[in-house]
């Protein structure tokens, strides 16, 4: 049972970790053929780059957790 | 469970459990990013102000790889870290060894093959300064953060952590992710955004 769950909980990372890399190189290749055709879209390449760092602070540096104090 | 107890010292004092002791870890931490992230936000405000809407001639493509090569390196991380936090440890040290391998790269494709391209110095112009300023300081996190993965990786083949206890661990990962955040920020200040100047 413990072992299910375990695995269960380590497939469900995966998978978020899967999809955040995912999204993260797609803004990438977006923000990189928009400066490529224009130079006057500088307001979108920083939503670009905050939506970015929004994804990693919550998903991969946990802020979520940051007044828990537990491991999990 | 133990690391929920308080635990007292030999003069009866209470001393804080590892759980109590994660939350102030964290926080610290997190402090510590902030700060830090100061020095950063001074360099892109330079950048700003000396480059305004223009940009050097830069190799696109080269600034493209390793701005994917860190985003795999953090996915890799993010990997390693979840291994630990369900007790594979073996996953841990190969998703860890994968990420150092990435930074190493990401390393050897600034400073050994782009700062070698650029076509300027140091202290040829504005761009030279700021580009060297920029990508040098984020370079030396990226080898702080190299060093730092090495010694959680040592620990952990020493199986030094477990499910329950691995704070360094999550420290290396949030670490190693704040330097993606920067770059997040310093490759379209570098290599995007402005009018071409040549």
């Amino acid at each position: 049972m413990e072992n299910n769950s375990i695995e269960s909980m380590k497939r469900y990372k995966n998978k978020v970790g899967m999809i955040v890399f995912l999204i993260l190189t797609t803004l990438t290749i977006f923000e990189f053929v928009i400066a490529v055709s224009s130079t006057r879209l500088i307001a979108l390449l920083i939503l670009i780059a905050l939506a970015k760092a929004s994804l990693i602070i919550v998903y991969f540096m946990h802020i979520g957790k940051l007044f828990s104090g537990s491991e999990e | 469970m133990e690391y929920q107890q308080s635990i007292k010292n030999n003069s009866g004092k209470e001393l804080p459990s590892y759980n109590q002791k994660l939350v102030t870890n964290r926080i610290g931490l997190w402090l510590f990013l902030v700060s830090d992230s100061f020095l950063f936000g001074g360099l892109m405000i330079s950048r700003i102000a000396l480059w305004r809407n223009t940009r050097p001639e830069l190799n696109q493509y080269l600034g493209l790889t390793v701005t994917f090569i860190l985003l795999v390196s953090s996915f890799f991380m993010y990997r390693g870290e979840s291994a630990m936090a369900v007790g594979d440890k073996k996953g841990f040290v190969r998703n860890t060894l994968v990420t150092l391998s990435l930074g190493i790269i990401f390393l050897i494709g600034v400073v050994g093959v782009e700062w070698q391209m650029a076509p300027f110095k140091a202290s040829t112009n504005i761009y030279g300064a700021i580009f060297y300023m920029m990508t040098g300081m984020h370079a030396f996190h990226v080898l702080t953060g190299v060093i730092f993965l090495l010694v959680i990786i040592n620990n952990g083949r020493r199986g030094v952590y477990t499910q329950e206890k691995h704070w360094a661990v999550e420290a290396a990962a949030i670490y190693w992710h704040f330097i993606d955040v920067v770059w997040v920020f310093f490759y379209p200040a570098l290599y995007l955004i402005g009018i071409l100047v040549h």
